[in-house]
């Protein structure tokens, strides 16, 4: 940890990383101006993306599969190569300083960068000392880290025979053992239980507080809207919206009716009757057979008013459900689709954590 | 300032990669055994197969003694050969596993890594030539020249085993694919152990393989091998050999280099 704390690009663990020490353009931690990348084979992951996240920022980048999160995310470290743009890391050019650069991230990518062959504990000595650290304070830096990450049970058990959530815990331990200033976590919550999800939001926030930045990239939406300062959505290779999960909802409105109406013959004389009402936001007409999703400042005091007005017209309303606004609602108004089913929140966690179980593991 | 502790630690850190690697060959043994393994097998077949053959006038001419003693250099530089393509191996696995990517956004040089990997290969070829040719005396062998002789031998062949090493890792890391990697390494492997001396003396071979065997590096070190096991050191043969491994080095090296610097495209 000693050498860590001599390093000036380091201010994890010193109180006083004043902007003193920096000069102020070094402020964003991560800038991102009319980032393009095209593929040898001519696809265009990135068409124009800018963005910057602050210092001590938790930012999280949202879109559908094949979006161009993972390749953003690569090119930000320093492992695939952009093709025009500007990128900088902690003030310095991703691609001309990728020396600098590598020195103040940490990064877990969707593979799990783990020796099978190591123990955990040997794992994350080796990680401390690819960042200069010598090997005494690697092996003393892996044992604190390993019991941050609740795996100080399996220091001595080799990768190969940990679960698929430990393993996945032990890459994420990796990306931060060495005290990195920027922490790039690509979709970091999959393959976890929920409660390490949890240990991880509340890990990330704590390492904000103390002026790391972490930009991850996620499909669950509600943990990005729970755990994030602010999200950025990808659609296509384009930022369709940046901002703040609370700015992001009133956007679409406070909340949302999902209404499902008797006959569908009823469909067209319903939306004519939504489009009368004063605080309905937007009204997302589905095809048939599908419900009506009616966005509204505040659905307690909407759905009765609606309830009242489609009666009168003698329109059947079969079911009504009442939320407050999400960041789905978001991403669907942006990308024009919802994230597929198995990534939605509670479906995706059970799932994934009875494949990592169902493996036949040991612990 | 960093970038002064990351030039303290260079040497560390390639020993720490290389013993990161060797630690895989001990924790996970089946790869290696196997690569010393078939070069023992065909030690022991191959001198009893071919045993008549040191009883011909034209062997006996040439002054080597026991077709064993003939047979060891092959299979030491045999052993060399297989562990080269399992280094190959170990690169796509760490680019399978995304080991390869940690390395890579790690503020080392890319040097590191390939140093790392030279160091381990070399470990493991310099046990494994010292294993077979511990076997080959177990079984009556001696060596004319020596334990400098011996010495020379393995060190010769390790050097030679190193720089094949880059084709195979060359492979791995062009293809990103184990398979490939695997069978393109072995398809070369056998050729390059045939297209040599290390069965049928020099004289006995057809034209044409003494023409191939002649740009072949391996022929030099198995034909130097078999010189310092049986006949005694020859200095010119000694020096044409260091010149191929010097040209081998010269050739192959920097392509493995190359290989590892596009890696990140």
């Amino acid at each position: 940890m000693s050498t860590t704390e001599s390093r000036p690009s380091d201010h994890s663990s010193s109180p006083e990383r004043s902007d003193v020490a920096r000069p102020p353009e070094q402020r964003s931690a991560i800038e991102v101006e009319d980032l393009v990348k095209v593929y040898p084979g001519g696809k265009t992951a990135l068409a124009g993306v800018s963005f910057s996240v602050d210092r001590g920022e938790i930012f999280g980048f949202l879109g559908p599969n094949g979006s161009g999160k993972t390749t953003a995310v690569r090119i930000l470290v320093t492992l695939l190569r952009k093709t025009s743009g500007i990128t900088r890391v902690g003030g310095f050019d991703v691609q001309a300083r990728a020396d600098r650069v590598r020195d103040l991230i940490g990064f877990a990518g969707q593979f799990v960068g783990v020796d099978d062959d190591l123990t955990a504990q040997e794992n994350l000595t080796l990680g401390g000392i690819l960042h200069g650290t010598p090997y005494g304070a690697a092996r003393r830096r892996a044992g604190e880290v390993l019991e941050i990450f609740s795996l100080a049970d399996a220091a001595d058990v080799r990768a190969a025979r940990l679960s698929g959530g430990m393993r996945r815990r032990l890459d994420l331990a990796q990306a931060m053992v060495h005290g990195p200033t920027v922490v790039f976590l690509d979709e970091p919550t999959t393959g976890l239980d929920p409660q390490s999800r949890k240990a991880l939001w509340e890990l990330l926030r704590h390492l904000s507080e103390n002026g790391t930045t972490v930009f991850l990239t996620t499909q669950y939406l509600e943990e990005a809207d729970r755990a994030c300062d602010r999200v950025a959505i990808l659609a296509d290779g384009r930022l369709v919206k940046v901002g703040t999960p609370r700015d992001l909802k009133q956007e679409v409105g406070g909340g949302r009716l999902t209404l499902s109406i008797r006959s569908e013959a009823d469909r067209t004389p319903a939306l004519q009757v939504m489009a009368s009402i004063p605080n309905i936001t937007r009204v997302q007409a589905g095809r048939p057979g599908e419900p009506l999703v009616v966005y509204v400042d505040d659905p307690s005091t909407s759905a009765p008013s609606v309830l009242k007005l489609l009666g009168a017209e003698g329109i059947e309303v079969a079911s009504l459900e009442q939320a407050q606004a999400s960041l789905d609602d978001v991403f669907l108004r942006y990308t024009g689709e919802r994230p597929r089913v198995e990534d939605r929140v509670e479906g995706a966690v059970s799932t994934g954590f009875a494949s990592v179980h169902g493996g036949g593991r040991p612990h | 300032m960093s970038a002064t502790i990351a030039r303290n630690v260079n040497v560390p850190v390639s020993v720490a990669l290389g013993a990161r690697n060797l630690l895989k060959n001990i924790r996970a043994p089946m790869l290696i055994t196997a690569s010393l393994l078939q070069p023992l097998i065909w030690l022991v077949l191959f001198s009893q197969i071919f045993r008549g053959l040191a009883d011909t006038p034209a062997f006996r001419r040439m002054g080597y003694g026991s077709y064993l003693e003939f047979l060891v250099p092959g299979m030491v530089v045999l052993s060399m050969l297989f562990t080269g393509l399992q280094s190959g191996l170990a690169t796509s696995t760490d680019i399978a596993t995304g080991m390869m990517e940690k390395l890579l956004i790690s503020p080392i040089r890319r040097s590191r890594i390939l140093a790392g990997r030279v160091i381990a290969d070399a470990v493991t070829m310099l046990l494994q030539g010292a294993v077979i040719l511990g076997a080959a005396l177990l079984m009556g062998a001696r060596v004319r020249t020596g334990w400098v002789g011996a010495i020379a031998l393995l060190v010769g062949a390790t050097i030679l085993g190193v720089a094949w090493a880059s084709v195979p890792n060359l492979i791995a890391l062009r293809t990103k694919n184990a398979e490939l990697t695997m069978v393109g390494g072995l398809l070369l492997t056998l050729p390059i152990l045939f297209l040599t001396p290390a069965f049928f003396p020099e004289p006995l071979l057809p034209q044409w393989i003494r023409a191939v065997a002649s740009a072949n590096p391996a022929a030099y070190v198995i034909e130097t091998g078999q010189q310092l096991m049986s006949l005694g050191n020859d200095w010119g043969q000694d020096v044409r050999t260091l010149v191929a491994l010097g040209a081998t080095i010269v050739v192959l090296v920097p392509l493995a280099v190359l290989a590892s610097r596009s890696a990140a495209e």
